[in-house]
């Protein structure tokens, strides 16, 4: 594999991994949050510009980040998980915003809009970002098939009645929320290693959307369709990168074509393509029953 | 018969000056099963949901188990035992039969999102627990052969089963059903009724409540009734002396001139 295809996949890996825990957020529990990528942007950040600037190792500022991930999102969940979803979801859009002031700002230490870009090269990245990639699909798998995601999904549908099943809504909301913060944070990470540099503007509203575009585009209650979607769409403007369209690459139309594949879906199959359905091993084993089936049935006509 | 698992006395909540229910008194007891009718607008749904805790009474006091539970919110009343369901399904979308059930277990899981995340051997015992203990209530109500189905493909009177048998789960002191027949035809209705006749043998402790504005169901189920018109207790007492209670036939019939 040369470089360019390795940095695609890792790519597609932090697509994978954000989309998955945006999945947990709003395809499990129905926060529909637009500031994940201000998640990603604290991530690398933090990581990188502290330890920089305090000359201590990555690996320590990277758990500190993604504390200080965990921290935030507690903070901001505290009030605004109170609210109605629409609010909640207005207040993430704040907050991302808040975010990227506040990285322009300190223009100091983080290089502003130029870009920081003081960040070492990491050996086996591919490694490390398939095996989280994997690490996170298995927890938020398992998280959808426990109680916490039978919970999820029916406060979901109607938290009075969650309520009345005793569930503790706002709780396992804060808690969700947080573990798709943290992971968000995770993928920053190891966005920037993979990039070497980060500019404010790749952690915007924009690419928080993008995330609740491929959720939607898969289906938002199926995980499987997310982990597709996610990296489909985010291969896609690879593939499109040499056809040009009025002497410009297609892949600057991304933002259109992901538009338009949007629109195309809700229209016409709402619940995503996948719907709510999900690859599990029973399901692979029936269709291998029914090709066997098929081919004795075969056999036997053949005779 | 002193000993009333649920107990209300003087129950009163107002909406902005419209009084939805006024001074509403009564009790039911272990094994017992009581009736509220009236017409639409009564207050009955509102005295239910002052019951489960979803509003908050402006005076009177709930006395549940021996224990005031006046100002205690929703989810702790449905941890103690009071379950409920509601007048249309509410059946949770995304998760069939099976699952539904267990997600009126799951408050009470008893494992951390820790081991959830990890799959660890705690998560996987009790996940074993909850899973028998879901299916076990729906072979009571013989519903298990539905238990793969998605509530959306059931009929809706399987569908107000299903709800039932969810409220169920979780051994509750005192179940209360909201209009369990609104929407369903007679025969359907009937099918209920016998629902409810078997959820009463085998459940012997339970206290059962129903809302209901259908005469035939609260008549034929219960053996104490109040009757509520305009947020007030017009009448209260056996089927038969409400069938034969004046201020009940002109509630219902309008008067005689």
């Amino acid at each position: 594999m040369n470089a360019y295809q390795t940095g695609l996949i890792i790519q597609i890996s932090i697509s994978v991994m954000t989309v998955v825990a945006v999945f947990a957020m709003t395809g499990l529990a129905g926060m529909f949050s637009l500031g994940q990528a201000a998640y990603m942007a604290v991530g690398a950040y933090v990581t990188f510009v502290l330890s920089k600037y305090l000359e201590i190792p990555y690996t320590i500022t990277g758990i500190f980040a993604i504390l200080l991930c965990i921290l935030l999102s507690w903070v901001i969940a505290i009030p605004t998980l109170k609210l109605r979803r629409d609010y909640f979801a207005l207040i993430t859009v704040g907050f991302s915003q808040m975010i990227i002031a506040l990285i322009l700002l300190l223009e100091d230490y983080t290089r502003g809009s130029i870009g920081f870009a003081k960040i070492p090269r990491i050996d086996n990245l591919f490694w490390i970002a398939l095996g989280a990639m994997v690490l996170i699909i298995f927890w938020i798998r398992n998280l959808k098939y426990s109680r916490f995601g039978r919970m999820a999904i029916a406060l979901k549908n109607d938290e009075v009645a969650s309520r009345s099943f005793g569930i503790d809504v706002y709780k396992l909301k804060i808690k969700i929320y947080v573990l798709a913060s943290a992971i968000a944070g995770f993928a920053g990470i190891i966005m920037a290693m993979r990039n070497r540099v980060i500019t404010p503007d790749s952690f915007g509203w924009a690419s928080s959307s993008e995330m609740q575009i491929f959720l939607f585009f898969g289906g938002t209650n199926s995980l499987t369709g997310a982990i597709l979607s996610a990296s489909i769409l985010k291969w896609l403007p690879e593939l499109l990168r040499n056809v040009t369209l009025f002497g410009i690459s297609m892949q600057e139309y991304r933002t259109i074509i992901y538009s338009i594949l949007i629109i195309i879906v809700i229209n016409f199959r709402p619940q995503g393509i996948l719907g709510e359905k999900e690859i599990n091993f029973r399901w692979v084993g029936k269709l291998f029953g029914k090709l066997k089936k098929s081919t004795v049935t075969k056999r036997k006509t053949d005779e | 018969m002193n000993n009333a698992i649920l107990k209300t006395q003087d129950l009163s909540k107002a909406f902005g000056g419209v009084c939805a229910v006024k001074d509403f008194s009564m009790e039911i007891h272990t094994g017992g099963i009581r009736g509220i009718i009236g017409p639409n607008g009564a207050g009955k749904t509102t005295i239910f949901n002052v019951l489960s805790r979803i509003y908050v009474q402006d005076e009177g006091t709930i006395e549940f188990d021996g224990k005031d539970i006046s100002t205690e919110t929703q989810i702790q009343v449905a941890r103690m035992g009071l379950a409920r369901t509601f007048q249309n399904t509410r059946l949770f979308k995304g998760l069939n039969v099976l699952d539904n059930v267990k997600v009126a277990l799951d408050h009470a899981g008893e494992y951390s999102l820790f081991s959830a995340l990890f799959l660890l051997p705690s998560r996987n015992r009790k996940e074993r627990e909850i899973e028998e203990k879901a299916m076990s209530c729906l072979r009571l109500l013989n519903l298990d052969q539905y238990a793969k189905a998605s509530p959306s493909n059931l009929s809706y009177g399987y569908q107000r089963r299903v709800e039932i048998a969810r409220a169920l789960a979780n051994d509750p002191k005192v179940l209360m059903l909201d209009e369990p027949a609104a929407g369903l035809n007679p025969e359907e209705t009937s099918q209920l009724m016998d629902f409810i006749r078997n959820i009463q043998d085998k459940y012997p402790k339970l206290a059962i409540l129903v809302i209901e504005h259908r005469m035939e169901l609260i008549m034929n189920l219960c053996t104490h009734i109040y009757v509520q018109d305009s947020g007030l207790t017009i009448a209260e007492g056996t089927p038969s002396e409400i069938q034969q209670n004046p201020r009940v036939l002109s509630a219902y019939l309008g008067e005689e001139d």
